[in-house]
């Protein structure tokens, strides 16, 4: 057993770790037999770590809220078997963050009810008296989709308040369950919803937590629960002084102006809630049920829900479940032109979103088309399983640490089943970061090859993964500029998997590519909808909106991604590349630092820094950060386009057309050829025979 | 649904040292509990995200209109300390319960994990953890910030105020060290 490590022994130790870690592992041996030079303990001591190091995952690896999530859940609250002399406690019926419900019964009507109890902590925090009073003034709404207050309460601190039960169960029960919500059942519900909202709304009473525990389901029709609770609590806590402002709500849910907590929410809050419900119903069942394409009119109207500028959305509940009807009925599948097959052609035709046309169908038939997907029931063994789980947890850090576990476990997990499609996807994935240049820079020449020899591999195993296909269909726009192929294998994983967020937001990446902007912007939309807590999504909205030369709204966008993950790096940037265009060049210079410093090891960071800096007029600044990259090209690889980049800032057009060159060779050129930094050469002769080069058409 | 309070959180988190940590800890902590409970309590499928629950609390406790990079950092710092209490506190209460005895050693790797429970784990990577904040603090923190919120090492290199090679490097000592101090 070794001797208990102390604070000097580390100190002596450290250094020659160090040392060693910069090392290739296969070095590190000799290395540390010369350090240690005759201290046998010593080099025990390191080779003992060293050893540690190179070991298998550890425990720590998976964040401890996940591994543990069995010790964060409270137990239920104690309660006495009859409150307040008139309910009896029966078995709970759900708990939640706030509250635990519970069966009771209502021992004075003889009748079951939903007795709702505060957690403790929030009850001691809110105060008894003023939350009771809100309550009563503000339940007060009488309508057939609200469920009404029948009573509430202080039992010796045990905060409650009772409503009718409903033993059809919450949204989220039903959600939970594997069967999808079908497109005529999400209408009727959002419908049933939006009523309730309505008819609170023109009585000024706002909701704010709209959410599936809060929509109860009884014989097919919907039942909204607690109005007025969220604004009582709020008015309660605003009202003590030692709390003065105070958010109520449930941030999956919540728009941004409630998040902001300005006090000043309308009814279009509500809109947004809803409108993120309607999306979390569309994409039931999870990505192995036999799902219905949404249709793409469907998305575009959810989109238009959850704006995140309330002035975007629909003023009322009402309108927007009347848009949701009206597109669901027209039945619009997915379709698309293949411009490039007839090149000449107007370059801009009509993509999803726009070729979908409203068609009213008389009654209340809805017409959508079901595709029937081969039931993937192929049986992976647990430890594979396992491995491309936390694979795949990994890759979506995207960092080069994150990438190297990945491609570790998703090597692990084919090795525990070497006909396992995903983890095969999963590979693909990770040598694409590697070679696109989302993970700082490596040379795409050894990282695409690997990547489509995965990828097809997947798709071979597989040909029913929307997953194999989506990563396929990333390899084709790359490395092969194959835009055809990306596009069929782009449709044909949306429709064996309308959830696999990847798949469109590739899509929109496509649609970018190929100049399609206006398209792009629509599908980027879209995307958001359907995934509104991805950050790679809402950050392509913004490019897409950049590309489309809509500054404003591009910046707004990432603005908004921005406050809610601020280590965004690309988003920076392209906020940068948007405040350049914007002729706000202190501010792009500013974002362009940032980006720098979230991601040193990216070389891109820096041709932006030096591009904003010569647009500013500061070439002697551009020309410093043209050296680091220069200097790092010495000694490591940096894409080509990166300098084309700084050239193009500086505005010289040979340079730039060389480096461009360059980047074609080197397999790294990114659609930021399309975007306004390059709006130098477009009208030169060379710029033709250079998209010519990748397969696109020059614009008329 | 979570109720919560950020008046003076921007205030707390500039001011910065040990005394704004002291008085922020419980309302992220308090804050962290509530999410956690939430997620566990009504979640419909997939696991839950330690980042997701941070960011949710950072978003829902300070004030984004007047925010700024920095204050992020901060709070993901002071949010790492508060979901490693979170843990023990729940982890301490579980064993309470259970037995109160003694408890035994674990080790990290994967296949002993099965014949210890969650609670015990926990406690034991904990008291890993303070040795290893003794013989070196700023290993302790990176593990707290990558193990206890789940930052990214961007995250964590901008709440420690180092580089991200060196979130990098201390990972992988720390990941040595308790490896070491948990076999031994």
């Amino acid at each position: 057993m070794p001797p208990k490590l102390t604070p000097s022994r580390w100190r002596t130790l450290e250094p020659i770790i160090d040392a060693a870690l910069d090392l290739a592992r296969e070095e590190r041996g000799a290395y540390v037999r010369v350090a240690c030079a005759d201290d046998d303990s010593l080099r025990a001591d390191v080779e003992r770590l060293l050893a540690a190091h190179d070991g298998p995952d550890t425990k720590l690896d998976v964040p401890a809220a996940q591994r543990f999530a069995s010790l964060l859940d409270d137990g239920p609250p104690q309660m006495p078997p009859v409150v307040d002399q008139r309910y009896r406690i029966g078995p709970i019926l759900g708990r939640g963050g706030m509250a635990t419900v519970f069966l009771a019964d209502d021992l004075r009507h003889e009748r079951q009810v939903a007795l709702k109890v505060l957690h403790v902590e929030l009850a001691a925090a809110l105060g008894v008296e003023r939350f009771l009073a809100e309550i009563k003034t503000t339940a007060q709404l009488q309508h057939s989709h609200i469920l009404p207050l029948h009573d509430s309460g202080d039992a010796g601190g045990i905060l409650f308040y009772v409503m009718p039960y409903v033993p059809g169960g919450t949204l989220r029960q039903r959600l939970s369950q594997a069967e999808p919500i079908s497109l005529a059942e999400v209408v009727q519900i959002a419908s049933d919803v939006a009523t309730a909202l309505d008819a609170a709304h023109r009585r000024g009473v706002v909701h704010r937590d709209i959410k599936p525990e809060n929509i109860l389901l009884q014989d097919g029709a919907a039942l909204v629960a607690d109005f007025g609770i969220a604004l009582a609590l709020s008015a309660a806590a605003s009202a003590r002084s030692a709390i003065p402002r105070l958010i109520v709500g449930t941030p999956r849910y919540m728009s941004p102006e409630q998040a902001a907590a300005d006090g000043a929410v309308d009814a279009r809050a509500d809109v947004y809630s809803l409108g993120v419900v309607v999306q979390e119903m569309l994409t039931s069942g999870g990505p192995m049920a036999a799902a219905t394409p949404i249709p793409p009119a469907v998305a575009s109207v959810v989109a238009r829900a959850i704006a995140s500028s309330p002035s975007d959305r629909y003023p009322s509940a009402g309108e927007f479940t009347a848009a949701l009807a009206l597109a669901a009925a027209s039945g619009a599948g997915i379709s698309k032109t293949a411009w490039w097959r007839k090149r000449g052609a107007a370059l801009r035709v009509a993509g999803a979103a726009a070729a979908a046309v409203f068609l009213i169908v008389s009654g209340n038939a809805f017409v959508h088309r079901t595709v029937t997907v081969t039931a993937r029931q192929r049986t992976v063994n647990q430890k594979a399983l396992d491995r491309y789980n936390v694979g795949s947890w990994w890759l979506d850090k995207r960092t080069p640490n994150g990438a190297d576990s990945a491609e570790r476990l998703f090597k692990e997990a084919i090795a525990a089943d070497s006909n396992y499609s995903d983890a095969y996807s999963g590979l693909a994935d990770v040598y694409l970061f590697y070679g696109i240049g989302n993970l700082g820079d490596y040379d795409p020449r050894q990282y695409f090859p690997r990547a489509k020899t995965a990828a097809l591999r997947a798709r071979s195993l597989d040909s029913t993964s929307a997953r194999a296909h989506a990563s396929v269909a990333l390899v084709m726009i790359f490395d092969d500029h194959d835009w055809a192929g990306a596009e069929r294998e782009l449709k044909r994983s949306l429709e064996l998997d309308p959830t696999y967020g990847p798949a469109r937001t590739w899509n929109v990446v496509l649609l970018e590519f190929t100049a399609q902007f206006n398209d792009a912007v629509k599908e980027a939309r879209m995307d958001v909808a359907f995934n509104p807590l991805s950050m790679l999504a809402a950050t392509e909205l913004g490019r897409a909106l950049f590309l489309a030369r809509d500054y404003d709204a591009a910046a707004t966008q990432l603005r908004w991604t921005l406050a809610r993950d601020s280590t965004q790096y690309r988003a920076h940037l392209v906020l940068g590349q948007v405040l350049e265009q914007q002729h706000e060049y202190e501010s792009a210079i500013s974002e362009m630092k940032t980006t720098v410093r979230l991601a040193p090891g990216s070389s891109r960071a820096h041709a932006y820094l030096a591009n904003a800096y010569a647009v500013a007029g500061k070439p002697n600044d551009a020309l410093q950060e043209l050296r680091v990259l220069t200097d790092r090209a010495a000694h490591a690889y940096v894409p080509a386009l990166d300098f084309a980049v700084v050239y193009a800032g500086l505005g010289k057009k040979d340079e730039t057309f060389y480096w461009l060159g360059k980047a074609l060779d080197d397999h790294s050129m990114r659609i930021y050829l399309q975007d306004a930094t390059f709006d130098l050469i477009r009208s030169d002769p060379r710029y033709e025979v250079l998209l010519k080069r990748i397969n696109l058409p020059y614009p008329a | 649904m979570v109720v919560t309070t950020q008046s003076d959180l921007l205030e707390e988190l500039r001011s910065g040292g040990r005394q704004a940590l002291d008085r922020l800890l419980p309302i992220v902590y308090r804050e962290l509990r509530a999410m956690a409970h939430r997620h566990v309590a009504s979640r419909d499928n997939g696991t839950l995200a330690t980042t997701e629950l941070v960011h949710e609390a950072y978003l829902k406790l300070v004030d984004q209109s007047r925010a700024e990079w920095s204050d992020r950092a901060h709070f993901l710092a002071v949010a790492s300390v508060a979901m490693r209490q979170v843990l023990i506190d729940r982890a301490k209460a579980r064993t309470a319960l259970k037995r109160g005895g003694e408890r035994r050693r674990v080790t990290l790797e994967e296949d002993m994990v099965a014949i210890d429970s969650d609670a015990e784990s926990v406690l034991a990577i904990d008291d890993a953890l303070t040795r290893l904040a003794e013989i070196d603090p700023r290993l302790a923190r990176v593990v707290e910030c990558r193990f206890y919120a789940g930052l990214s090492e961007e995250e964590i290199a901008e709440a420690l105020g180092v580089t991200v090679r060196t979130v990098e490097r201390d990972w992988a000592k720390a990941r040595m060290l308790l490896r070491d101090t948990l076999a031994s």
